[in-house]
């Protein structure tokens, strides 16, 4: 289904409702034999977005050559034959009477019982760094212009020009990472597919162009995929200059438009002026501009780069947090086009899994609410970071209802229901309250009480005793699957049990397995502070701490951090604060 | 909304920071500057004052 979009997306795993807006291209679609006499008969004409603004198209247009399916589209918003008609010409044209100005967007409502996420990625804008001087000086060029120019489809027919002039450019200047590893204008994170790009640019250009001399101004070459390394040492054999520095500034001279670039060669220990007809930017990749409306419909996670956050990035690298829904390509983190294909195939085999099986198996892990304790207050459809819950209709007498395919077993809800009205199955309120109990039965004085979740501080736990780091005995650990699941009453009732010290740890936010359920966490804690600082209970003895399962050197550090801690507590400390908790909730 | 200047202090080492944030980005997750520690309180602006007082 093309030129549509989706709006809605409610319902879980196996039966998603997808509301879809297919919206009017004003041609019928399935007549319009792609004859362009339309388009030839339009006088309208607007920058081309698939030629980088290099050429003109009609108001009534082709998107790009390979559009499926190979059928005009008329741009509303440029067609002169809009309200009132004061054009109409392609109409008249059109042999097959495909053109219909009346045409409505349609909505649809599909069930699916899988989605795959593959939204892509959007460039980097290079006029934010303004010392390559994109945007002001006409020869310095993006990856993607490039791209264009070289083209035997695009604008120029495939003859390389430059724009000033339109001539040939016989010295070009290639910089790469622009807008990537830098934390100075750019995105830290490299965008992978950038060093392989231009490697292949330079050997085009010399395959076509045996006499244009190119310079790659770089940082390092990253070409770790199969053949890369080859194409590179081609590259490299055909005379293409490899410069290690990035530039520090481009002019312009007025007269000419060439450009003077400013480099620090670091292997040569010296600064550089190169004068060069031409400079492309390799841009790298950023998120979807628009990504936080597909991350609202299918309640996705990000991860710090803004690119949605896989379920596991070595066991499920292909599936969201959310239940049947599915990644392929850039929207996940960038990839070149071989990867993207795999991690689509990938996409494709999990989901049929899955539709193939016909059923679900859901978590054994689940919650299950207890009406005779429920008073359909909804904080647990609030807060659950799947929607898994339904909201309660008090009026009605409607009950929230667990969608069991839907609960991953984060425990989140169980731990913010104010009246005990839900139990997690396998970590019930009983079973973690009687690990507490005990493991603080003897010497709790001695002990350190940690609540780590299962996916990172656990693990994290378990990568200090692999590397065989030190640590104090003293540690105590109780596992919950989330820390969102860390109960309020659970580290209460460590106190009372005598605990000179609690810590509640959990994953890093942007590693959350359950997608926020760890900002509930901080909520929790933080009004655990305030009231433990109202009871004259000093709030330092509860500590918080997000390790990763890769951290175990924070861990072990943590731990003998705490230690420290644990010492400065007194027994009468401990004896007041079970007295002041004894009846506190 | 603006970020506005916030005081934070951390409940491991004692470390009271300031810091410019967008009320609309919390909770987040909070890192002590110099213990590196995330038992990081956030504490309201007079109660900051009456302490240092």
């Amino acid at each position: 289904m093309t030129y549509s979009e989706v709006e809605q997306i409610a319902g879980y795993v196996g039966n998603f409702k997808a509301r879809i807006r297919k919206k009017a291209r004003y041609v019928n679609e399935t007549e319009c034999t792609a004859c362009r006499a339309c388009a030839d008969i339009c006088p309208v004409a607007v920058p081309d977005e698939y030629q980088q603004g290099f050429s003109s198209r009609k108001a009534i247009y082709i998107p790009f050559p390979q559009a499926v399916p190979s059928a005009y589209v008329l741009d509303m918003n440029n067609c002169l034959g809009n309200n009132p008609i004061a054009c109409g010409k392609c109409q008249e044209a059109c042999e097959k009477k495909c053109i219909d100005y009346d045409m409505k967007d349609v909505i649809m409502e599909v069930d699916v019982g899988t989605v795959v996420v593959a939204t892509g990625v959007d460039v980097f804008d290079p006029s934010v760094i303004p010392e390559f001087g994109y945007g002001r000086h006409a020869n310095v060029i993006t990856s993607m212009e490039f791209e264009r120019l070289i083209c035997a489809g695009g604008p120029t027919d495939g003859h390389f020009i430059r724009p000033s002039d339109r001539q040939r450019p016989r010295r070009i200047g290639f910089v790469q990472c622009v807008g990537s590893r830098s934390r100075n204008g750019g995105n830290p994170y490299c965008s992978n597919i950038c060093c392989m790009n231009t490697v292949k640019d330079t050997l085009l250009l010399k395959e076509h162009y045996p006499d244009i001399q190119s310079s790659v101004y770089y940082m390092d070459i990253r070409a770790f995929g199969k053949g890369f390394e080859d194409l590179y040492m081609r590259s490299k054999e055909k005379g293409v200059r490899y410069i290690r520095g990035i530039p520090g500034r481009i002019d312009e001279d007025p007269d000419t438009k060439n450009l003077l670039l400013t480099v620090e060669n670091t292997t040569a220990n010296r600064i550089e002026k190169h004068d060069l007809d031409m400079v492309v930017l390799s841009v790298g990749v950023i998120p979807q501009r628009d990504a936080n409306v597909v991350q609202q419909l299918l309640t996705l996670s990000k991860t710090s780069d803004g690119f949605f956050m896989e379920s596991h990035p070595k066991l499920k690298p292909v599936d969201a947090p959310t239940k049947g829904v599915f990644f392929a390509g850039c929207a996940e983190a960038p990839k070149d086009v071989k990867d993207s294909v795999t991690q689509a195939g990938a996409a494709a085999s999990r989901s049929n899994i899955l539709l193939n099986a016909g059923k679900v198996k859901v978590e054994a892990i689940t919650s299950m609410i207890n009406k005779s304790q429920c008073t359909m207050c909804g904080i647990c459809a609030r807060v659950c970071p799947y929607n898994a819950i339904t909201a309660p209709d008090k009026k009605k007498g409607i009950y929230p209802v667990v969608i069991e395919a839907a609960c991953t077993g984060c425990g989140t809800c169980s731990a913010e229901c104010p009246f005990d009205a839900i139990t997690m199955r396998h970590f019930t309120d009983e079973q973690i309250m009687a690990q507490v109990e005990t493991l603080l039965a003897d010497k709790p004085m001695q002990k350190i009480l940690c609540f780590a979740c299962n996916w990172c501080s656990y693990a994290g736990g378990d990568m200090a005793g692999t590397s065989r780091l030190e640590y104090p005995s003293s540690i105590v650990l109780v596992r919950t699957m989330c820390s969102g699941r860390v109960d309020r009453k659970f580290v209460l009732h460590a106190f009372r049990c005598g605990a000179p010290l609690v810590m509640v740890s959990g994953c890093h936010f942007s590693d959350c397995h359950y997608i926020s359920a760890v900002t509930w966490t901080q909520r929790r804690v933080e009004r655990l502070w305030n009231d433990l600082e109202k009871w004259g209970i000093r709030p330092e003895r509860l500590q918080l701490e997000w390790i990763s399962a890769a951290e175990g050197q924070k861990f072990a550090r943590v731990m003998r951090e705490l230690e420290e801690l644990r010492e400065q507590v007194t027994v009468e400390e401990v004896e007041f604060t079970k007295k002041v908790l004894q009846n506190k909730k | 909304m603006a970020c506005v200047e916030m005081i934070f202090r951390c409940l491991r080492c004692g470390h009271e920071f300031e810091e410019k944030a967008d009320p609309k980005d919390f909770p987040k997750e909070l890192t002590c500057p110099k213990c590196m520690s995330n038992s990081v309180r956030r504490i309201i602006k007079e109660r900051a004052e009456e302490k240092k007082e």
